[in-house]
């Protein structure tokens, strides 16, 4: 009859005993690095806007879109996201249209073995009209490789130093 | 009669040698970059549209072996970068991104030596390099 009583005890103490054991086992027990970093990525992702999340949407995978969005409380609107896409890809073909013309300029210009400065001027305005100002090197380059075929000379360019 | 003419050519051969400028045909006081040169890429691993010019701007001025050559770096108002060279008649050009920028402003107030290489295809400038050395006379 006594051992009913101590077993019950035993099997309270180990309740408890194990009660608090998991609790510091999982708390302190795993690696805080890694807890860290979790949260840590839970805050990065939050940082974004939904307008940030939404101009994202257009370059990364619908998948990933969703999972920032449920992160950050924000829901992606795909039809948003379409239409950045679709700005984008609008974008470019202007673009190219503008170098393909911009190049049609110049070459027009080497055909006729006179390269103007209003010529030029022109070319690099469709291309910074475009966004493209950082490519008008490679525009005037098709002026310096004709120079350097022999179909032009630097004179015929407007690119030969001033004599005195 | 023999002895006589042996020692007569050896005479004239002396002279010849000793009266001739150490200048004449060669510039001797010049390396050959600094009176300017321009040459392709011969390497194959490397890219064969690769053409190189070099000089300094005193060296290619003061040489007389080639009347068309000269050097030219520029910038023009909407900030377009061009390099041109002449050598015997023959034009290398290349135009330059604005990431060159600042190393051109140096080669254009500076009388280094200069190397630029560029894509002879796109005429595109790829790298400049300027510097001074004691060892060329013309980079004063």
């Amino acid at each position: 009859m006594r051992v009913l009583p101590v077993a019950l005890l035993s099997l309270a103490v180990g309740a408890v005993g194990g009660y608090f054991t998991h609790a510091w086992t999982h708390e302190t027990g795993n690696d805080p690095t890694a807890r860290d970093e979790r949260v840590r990525g839970d805050v990065v992702a939050c940082t974004l806007s939904p307008e940030q999340i939404e101009h994202l949407s257009s370059r990364i995978a619908p998948a990933v879109v969703q999972r920032l969005g449920n992160s950050c409380g924000v829901a992606a609107d795909p039809q948003l996201a379409a239409q950045h896409r679709a700005d984008d890809e609008s974008l470019t073909k202007r673009q190219a249209a503008a170098f393909a013309e911009a190049g049609r300029i110049v070459d027009q210009m080497i055909a006729n073995r006179a390269v103007t400065p209003q010529g030029r001027d022109k070319a690099h305005e469709l291309l910074r009209e475009s966004g493209q100002a950082d490519r008008i090197h490679e525009i005037d380059g098709r002026i310096a490789a004709a120079i350097n075929r022999g179909d032009i000379t630097a004179e015929d360019a407007g690119l030969a130093p001033p004599t005195q | 009669m023999h002895k006589t003419i042996t020692l007569a050519l050896s005479l004239a051969l002396g002279l010849a040698c000793f009266t001739m400028p150490a200048s004449a045909g060669l510039d001797s006081t010049r390396t050959s970059t600094g009176a300017g040169q321009c040459f392709p890429e011969t390497d194959p691993s490397w890219n064969l549209n690769t053409m190189y010019c070099q000089g300094t701007m005193a060296g290619i001025r003061s040489q007389q072996s080639d009347s068309s050559r000269f050097a030219v770096f520029s910038i023009d108002t909407s900030g377009q970068l061009y390099f041109g060279m002449v050598v015997n008649k023959v034009g290398y050009s290349c135009f330059a991104p604005q990431s060159m920028l600042e190393v051109w402003k140096v080669a254009m107030a500076s009388n280094a030596w200069f190397r630029i290489a560029y894509d002879k295809t796109t005429g595109v400038c790829k790298s400049l390099s300027v510097g001074t050395g004691s060892n060329n006379k013309t980079a004063l």
